[in-house]
């Protein structure tokens, strides 16, 4: 196999993930319709390698393409550059850590629907096992979630507690309160007696 | 083709048949396979065609809006990943000899629910039925070598293609490599019997496999699109050799 078909199978591969995610947002064609046509070209140079993003009605196609065909152009690390599409990283742009050229609107636009892929797992689950086992996974999920929740609160007052009233390795509010407002009586006091050695020995100073 | 003193002759596989008997031999090889073509194309590449087929798309630089023709087109495999690169602006013409090839894939096609941007036509790559300069893109994958008038195909491509506009062949070719020649012919000693198993129709396969070694080599084939009149014709060898993508333009006006 050469190195050309190797890049269209790793670009095909994952073009197939991207379009997964995508079928399972049933707004995405409505999303991705004003965009279609368009080509973002994206150009990683850790690891070297470029390719198009070509949108569609209902899907996005990654392939190796001519450059002069791109609607925008985005440059950087492998890294920066999924941050960025997936909306994790709207500061890489700033930081100079990408480069952009072209129509950045267009940039913008499928970088918010990339980042607002609404997924209704419990609506693709029931798919699968049938709605009344999806409720239970839910509920359950819920419970399990919210047990979650009230145990690391309660583990978090717990600690709290051990360190404050049984280890002693830390002041509590009432103390710390205390130790403040006796620090900012003795700045005042500083300052007083900074204001009376000015004025007994002016000049001195 | 060669002259015979009684008629005029071509080669179907590896037997002399008359001229006008090939395109109906050809035909009931693809009307026996039609059905299980695809399955069939996944035994003999080793699954390895859909990526041979995602690559030529790559160089087929499609945009949307552009005219494509998926020459030979049988099940659908290209119109299926050319129509939404062209969306609705544009036009996915699928055109097949045979009439059972294009029945499964328009089928096929209508079943994913592409309907808004290809049509259907039953055609001889020899004498398209289209007006000159009409396509954007011309592809045929794994049909020119069952053409009978291979000359005559490139001829009707050419002219139906728009100036500017390009000419993709996918075909079995030579593989670059002797030992990898030899691997690929003892692999393809097996395809009768798969066909047999698969299909029920292991004479078909066997046809296939004489007609890939009948076939013209690379430099061959690119010197026939130059002769056609297509400019910078390149081509890319895929697994070395096993199957060669060419590319021609068509000069601008």
């Amino acid at each position: 196999m050469n190195a050309g078909l190797f890049h269209t199978a790793f670009l095909a591969a994952a073009e197939t993930f991207l379009n997964g995610l995508i079928a399972l947002d049933p707004a995405m064609p409505s999303k991705l319709a004003p965009l279609a046509g368009k080509t973002l070209r994206v150009e990683c140079t850790v690891p070297p390698a470029s390719f198009n993003m070509l949108v569609c009605q209902k899907s996005i196609l990654l392939m190796q393409g001519e450059a002069d065909t791109a609607t925008a152009t985005v440059q950087g690390s492998a890294a920066t550059l999924l941050g960025m599409l997936a909306g994790n990283d709207p500061a890489a742009q700033r930081n100079n850590r990408t480069a952009i050229s072209g129509d950045t609107a267009f940039l913008q636009s499928l970088q918010d629907v990339l980042a607002n892929l609404d997924v209704d797992w419990e609506y693709q689950l029931s798919k699968v096992i049938g709605d009344i086992p999806t409720q239970a996974v839910s509920d359950s999920l819920a419970g399990t979630r919210e047990f979650a929740r009230q145990s690391a609160a309660n583990m978090r007052d717990d600690l709290d507690a051990w360190l404050h009233e049984e280890k002693k390795l830390f002041p509590d509010a009432s103390q710390l309160e205390t130790f403040y407002k006796a620090v900012d009586r003795l700045r005042l006091r500083v300052d007083r007696l900074e204001a009376r050695t000015n004025r007994l020995f002016p000049g001195q100073h | 083709m060669t002259k015979n003193t009684e008629q005029e002759t071509t080669h179907f596989g590896y037997r002399e048949v008359p001229v006008g008997d090939k395109a109906g031999l050809v035909g009931q090889v693809f009307h026996s396979v039609a059905q299980k073509y695809d399955l069939m194309n996944d035994v003999m590449s080793l699954g390895t065609h859909r990526l041979i087929k995602r690559f030529t798309l790559e160089l087929s630089a499609l945009r949307p809006g552009m005219s494509v023709l998926d020459l030979a087109g049988g099940t659908g495999d290209f119109s299926l990943l050319f129509s939404p690169i062209v969306g609705n602006d544009g036009q996915v013409v699928l055109a097949d000899i045979n009439e059972s090839m294009v029945r499964v894939g328009r089928d096929r096609i209508i079943d994913k629910g592409l309907t808004e941007n290809i049509s259907y036509t039953l055609a001889n790559a020899e004498c398209l039925p289209f007006r000159e300069n009409s396509f954007d893109c011309i592809c045929i994958a794994y049909g020119l070598r069952n053409v009978t008038n291979k000359e005559a195909a490139l001829a009707s491509m050419f002219a139906m293609t728009k100036p500017g506009g390009r000419v993709l062949v996918l075909e079995f070719s030579k593989p670059v490599n002797p030992l990898l020649g030899k691997a690929y012919d003892a692999y393809s000693v097996l395809w009768p019997k798969a066909g047999q198993l698969i299909t029920g129709d292991g004479d078909s396969y066997q046809y296939l496999v004489e007609s890939i070694r009948m076939h013209p080599d690379q430099e061959t084939l690119k010197q026939m699109m130059v002769d056609a009149g297509f400019r910078d014709c390149e081509y890319h060898n895929v697994m070395g050799g096993i199957c060669a993508i060419h590319i021609g333009h068509k000069a601008r006006a």
